[in-house]
């Protein structure tokens, strides 16, 4: 037998309070002389059998009543017949809602997978009706009491969205629901179409989630609702990139860039109608699609360089949720970078910075390091250094600007210094033999600013020959982004309040070997400046779902009426005053791969399963229920047992015939 | 009355001028020594008419009724009540047990006996009868009954000097006393009885075969009926000094019920053995009871 409220068993020995008090007042007697010991020795005689019975038995009542009260309050629960006959249907029911973008995909019946699901969750409750029902969908994760399972349908928390669904998380969601609000028994009624990117079958959280499960003293009932169906003849739509580029300054025309991506889950043929609406304008382009995966870049010219908006939508298919992107644009930010140094190597740098003069959209500046102190800090994106460590002043601001967000980028002094700012550490210069120059061998080409590019070409790093170099020092906060042959650092970033520093171990010198000839420094420092932008001009697209206002207090609304749409959970544009953002459900609800159902006892491991493909089958064995109305029961029995005893002449020892004497008491006093 | 006045304070003079007007009279024909106002059991010289009887050799003659003679031509004698006086023996209990009381304010069970008995002796000898005093407890002690005022004095003495005390005994103390006093009287027995019934009856008993006019005043303490205790009492005995520790809660119907069980069985001899039986509560007034007592017995006269 387990127990919600264990801890009240420790209140158990107050069962023993009745007897104490008998005890205490047997003892606390007070002395009497008396004369009628006659009969007093007679009663005693008497009441040694049936009275003495009767004061157990009414002791016994008491212990019991304060016995299942008390065990009543630390709530047992009981399997078996017992728990059976107690219990019906479960306390509480958790409807984990999966309303992920591709929970819109038609699942049966011609219904999306999600109305679908809605459905027969209904049915199900209706069978429950006892229970008490919390939904828990996956956006706000918030568990949310439903007064009747039927309105499950018609519920805004449970309309279509474009987010994605973190199922782990909901799975814990629950768990917590569960810790903190105790119900006796509980099932978990999951909806969900098991895609691998929601579910994350790999993940280590599924052990843990599994093992909190086993921790319950309850047990609970995960019935999984398997709407694992692939869709069929699905296209889905995404936006890749949109970019606003100065076309002409003089004239102030532009050109935007759109990269999109379509992906079709099977063979298709015949051109495809793209409907492009942006400002609220309409157009169609006809595109003929090739293969499963279509990325195309479309370009239109714009009479003028202004902030707009966005998207483009497919014909109507098997899933409506992933048939539209959005798109917002602005111009670019001009995005500047200072170079403190002094040479041709920081010459090579501010080239590599701002590489074309006709764009305005990058402003690169080269400032002699006893100049730091008029460095425009607030319009800086990043910040080259090539020299030694500046003084107190410019290192406080230095320091400040970093932690703010700033991006440093620091390149080997040369000569004899071997400090830099900000605590970097410089190691003597070396130099190679001619004819054996130092050779980056390994890097990180996942992320940062040595990644591959778009298109998954790696950069050309092997290639560089480094004839003179001058390593940082690695601190154990620094990640190290590159190494050499010899395993020395090439190139080490490290985080410093919001901001990042980066130090790379070579100079873009001719005598310093072949970085500056820019194949690896353009993209590199390019990757930085960009880096160092995003702190000065605000995203224009993000994922729905995961998007937050920066402000809580502002409102943001959407650009498009046609429908009712909240940033929170709907794709979409949304604007506030002259901001604008692009919502997209995430990249990763447009993936066709599923858990297999017969994994899924695999990753809740222990916990009592169910998976169902078709509807909610209730049918099972009983779960473990909660007692205490049955303690209830008792104890109320008890009392009115304790009640009759104490009242009661029935058990008391006296022959119904014997008519008291009365006592002539009346004709005396009349007399007197 | 003298004496000193401390000593004598069971005695309330107040109740006792009430009490004289009325006349304490016996049940049953009394034989007394000298002529009194009481019924005798044999024939005598009052003018009361009682009987006619044939005439037998030997009758004093001028007892012959002669208008019957003339009539009827047989010899008659006519016969008249004889009135005499009065014995009457308290018998007063001094065991331990009379010690008893529930309200100390209200006096002890010995106190208000001895008030009833102060009260009767007084009212016996002012209306010319002869009074005795049987104090007993485990042993007795006895004051022949006269009818002398002086007598009375000494018998307030002993009432003011004996105090309760030892075990009753109250069966073999009626045995005795039945067997040593043979002339009928007047017994008035004062205690509150706490042994066997079957015994006690036979003492009773013992008393009614020599013709006596029994008279039980029961003496009771409303707590000892009501038996109203609520926290656990150590019950220790007056008597014997054995104590019992109980939960009142526990015994309090079964006590109920011996004792009710006694009172039954002990009326129900009194009526048998034709015993005057007063049931009193100590906190009935004195004077009230013995109003009662002596107004029974006034009619119990009157329907002769």
């Amino acid at each position: 037998m387990a127990y919600l409220q264990p801890w009240m068993l420790w209140v158990l020995p107050a069962v023993l309070l009745p007897i104490i008090i008998h005890l205490l007042n047997r003892l606390r007697y007070k002395t009497v002389h008396w004369a009628a010991m006659l009969f007093l020795l007679k009663a005693n005689r008497a009441a040694t059998r049936r009275a003495k019975i009767r004061q157990m038995l009414l002791l016994a009542c008491r212990c019991l009543v304060l016995l299942f009260l008390i065990w009543a309050m630390a709530r047992p629960l009981t399997g078996g017949w017992i728990g059976a006959a107690a219990g019906g249907a479960p306390e509480a029911v958790l409807i984990l809602l999966d309303r992920s973008a591709s929970m819109e995909a038609a699942g049966g019946q011609g219904e999306s997978k999600r109305a679908h699901a809605l459905t027969l969750l209904g049915q199900a409750a209706k069978q429950n009706a006892g229970s008490r029902f919390i939904l828990l969908e996956n956006v706000l994760r918030q568990p949310l009491d439903i007064a009747d399972g039927s309105t499950l349908a018609t519920m805004q928390m449970t309309e279509a969205t474009d987010t994605a669904a973190d199922v782990p998380a909901m799975f814990r969601a629950a768990l917590d629901y569960l810790v903190k609000n105790k119900p006796g028994s509980a099932e978990l009624w999951i909806a969900s179409d098991l895609q691998a990117q929601n579910w994350r079958p790999d993940s280590a959280e599924w052990q843990d989630i599994a093992a909190r499960f086993a921790g319950l003293p309850q047990s609970v009932r995960v019935r999984i609702l398997d709407l694992s169906t692939p869709p069929a003849g699905n296209l889905t739509i995404a936006v890749k990139s949109a970019e606003l580029r100065v076309r002409d300054v003089k004239t102030g025309k532009g050109q935007l860039g759109l990269a999109i991506e379509i992906e079709a889950d099977g063979e298709r043929k015949g051109p495809l109608p793209l409907l492009l609406t942006r400002d609220g304008a309409k157009s169609q382009i006809d595109l003929s699609p090739s293969g499963a995966v279509h990325r195309q870049s479309l370009k239109f010219d714009l009479p003028r360089i202004e902030p707009g908006w966005g998207k483009v939508e497919l014909p109507a298919d098997t899933n409506a949720a992933d048939n539209a992107a959005y798109f917002a644009y602005a111009p670019p930010v001009p995005l500047r970078t200072v170079v403190i140094g002094a040479g041709p190597g920081a010459q090579r740098v501010r080239f590599a910075a701002a590489p074309d003069k006709t764009r305005t959209d990058r402003i690169a500046d080269l400032l002699p390091p006893e100049r730091a102190e008029n460095l425009p800090w607030k319009e800086t994106a990043l910040l080259i250094w090539a020299a030694p460590a500046p003084g107190d002043v410019v290192t406080k601001a230095l320091q400040g600007w970093v932690e703010s967000g700033g991006v440093l980028l620091c390149l080997p002094p040369g000569g004899e210094a071997t400090g830099g700012p900000l605590d970097v550490k410089w190691n003597p210069i070396e130099t190679a033999p001619k004819d054996a120059p130092f050779r980056v061998t390994s890097w990180d080409d996942l992320d940062g600013p040595l990644a591959r590019t778009e298109s998954g070409n790696p950069l050309p790093l092997a290639k560089l020959d480094v004839a003179r170099r001058q390593v940082p020092e690695a601190g154990d906060s620094a990640h190290v982004g590159g190494t050499f042959a010899d395993g020395r650092a090439f190139f080490i970033s490290r985080s410093v309040g919001a901001g990042r520093l980066f130090a790379c171990a070579t100079l873009p010198d001719v005598e310093w070997g072949s970085f500056g000839e820019g194949f690896v420094l353009l993209p590199m420092v390019q990757r930085l400046v960009t880096l160092g932008g995003q702190r000065l001009a605000p995203p224009l697209m993000a994922i729905a779902g995961e998007w937050q206002p920066p402000d809580a207090q502002e409102t943001w609304s959407a650009v498009e009426t046609d429908r009712r749409r909240d940033w929170r959970w709907h794709a979409g544009v949304y604007q506030n005053g002259a901001q604008r953002i692009a919502l997209n459900r995430p990249e990763t609800e447009d993936s066709p791969e599923i858990v297999e159902a017969a994994r899924l006892p695999e990753l809740l491991r222990g916990v009592r399963l169910t998976v169902m493909a078709g509807a909610l089958e209730l049918k099972a064995d009983r779960l473990q229920s909660e007692i205490w109305p049955a303690m209830v029961m008792l104890t109320m029995i008890f009392m009115c047992v304790e009640m009759a005893l104490a009242t009661s002449k029935a058990m008391l020892p006296m022959k119904a015939s014997v008519k008291p004497a009365a006592p002539k008491r009346e004709s005396a006093e009349v007399a007197a | 009355m003298s004496g000193s006045s401390e000593d004598l304070g069971f005695l309330d003079h107040g109740a006792i001028a009430r009490l004289s007007r009325l006349m304490l009279n016996v049940r049953s024909p009394m034989l007394g020594s000298v002529t009194g106002q009481h019924r005798s059991a044999t024939r005598g010289a009052s003018v009361e008419f009682a009987e006619y009887r044939k005439y037998a050799p030997g009758d004093d003659i001028k007892h012959l009724d002669w208008r019957v003679f003339g009539r009827t031509d047989k010899f008659f004698i006519r016969e008249f009540e004889a009135d005499t006086n009065l014995r009457c023996y308290v018998v007063l209990d001094t065991s331990a047990s009379m010690k008893f009381t529930s309200t100390p304010e209200g006096g002890t069970r010995f106190d208000y006996a001895r008030r009833l008995a102060g009260t009767l002796a007084h009212l016996l000898v002012h209306q010319g009868d002869a009074v005795g005093l049987t104090c007993f407890a485990d042993q007795a002690r006895d004051l022949p009954p006269r009818r002398t005022p002086s007598h009375l004095r000494q018998l307030y003495q002993l009432l003011a000097d004996t105090q309760p005390a030892g075990e009753s005994n109250i069966v073999q103390t009626l045995h005795d006393f039945a067997e040593r006093i043979r002339q009928r009287a007047l017994v008035v027995i004062i205690s509150d009885l706490f042994t066997e019934v079957a015994p006690l009856l036979d003492g009773l008993k013992h008393l009614h075969f020599y013709k006596h006019d029994v008279a039980v005043f029961h003496l009771l303490d409303r707590q000892e009926y009501d038996f109203d205790f609520k926290r656990p009492v150590r019950f220790v005995d007056l008597e014997t000094g054995a104590d019992l520790i109980t939960d009142p809660a526990v015994v309090r119907d079964a006590y109920g019920e011996a004792l009710r069980d006694y009172l039954a069985a002990l009326q129900h001899g009194c009526r048998q053995f034709q015993v005057d039986y007063h049931f009193t509560y100590l906190d009935q007034p004195f004077e009230g009871v013995l109003t009662n007592f002596m107004l029974q017995r006034v009619r119990a006269k009157g329907r002769r």
